[in-house]
């Protein structure tokens, strides 16, 4: 147990915990490629809307999240 | 006065052939029945589409199909896997080689995949939670 923090595997799940539903999960290690995988499997399933993602708050997400919803908008 | 002739059989059943034009769809009267076989001590139906030309049978597009093992020991092995018990336990005590029962969980997982993939669609959820839980995978590894 002495490289718990961060290396080996991780399940990476992404769950609705409105209607108790494992959306789908992904075994990687705490990577950006996996938190990119898991969002890409996520979004698979929903329908348009964009729900409210949350997580605990690891850079990963927030990249990942940019990366399929994010608009570039330039201002002058 | 009704239609001449034997009454159409297997109406229930669809072409599982996803480049036919019938695919998926019963009652259209493309799927006769084609003989039958025994496979794992049971008889199984064959049947053939008229629109692609393609025989299948009961379990074409299951888990079970091109399986030798019959059903129950798989369905038992699944369990047992389940349950926490080895790949090597469950071959020691459904007296199977280790690589059966590998193979039949890939199926499963496979074959739970698509599911997955099939039933859940267009989910209208407000909020989607995601975290990570650390998982033992490589014991032997993670001790050194």
């Amino acid at each position: 147990m002495k490289n718990y923090e961060d290396d080996g595997q991780w399940m990476w799940v992404s769950f609705a915990p409105g209607c108790r539903l494992i959306l789908d999960f992904v075994i990687g290690p705490r990577k950006q490629y996996v938190a990119d995988k898991l969002v890409e499997l996520t979004i698979k399933h929903l329908s348009d809307k964009i729900p409210l993602f949350v997580t605990d708050g690891l850079k990963f997400y927030r990249d990942s999240l940019l990366k399929q919803f994010g608009i570039m908008k330039e201002f002058p | 006065m009704g239609k001449r002739g034997p009454k159409p059989q297997f109406t229930s059943v669809a072409c599982p052939n996803k480049d036919c034009k019938l695919y998926g769809l019963t009652d259209q009267g493309n799927v006769t029945g084609n003989g039958t076989y025994t496979s794992r001590g049971n008889k199984t139906r064959r049947y053939v589409c008229h629109e692609c030309g393609k025989a299948f049978c009961d379990q074409t597009g299951t888990f079970y199909h091109d399986l030798h093992k019959d059903e129950e020991t798989i369905d038992l092995a699944l369990k047992m896997s389940m349950k926490g018990m080895s790949i090597e336990a469950i071959a020691d005590v459904l007296e199977v080689q280790s690589a059966s029962v590998k193979r039949w969980l890939a199926c499963a997982a496979e074959q739970c995949d698509k599911v997955n993939d099939h039933m859940i669609k267009n989910v209208e959820v407000s909020r989607v939670e995601m975290d990570e839980l650390w998982v033992i995978i490589k014991k032997k590894y993670s001790h050194e």
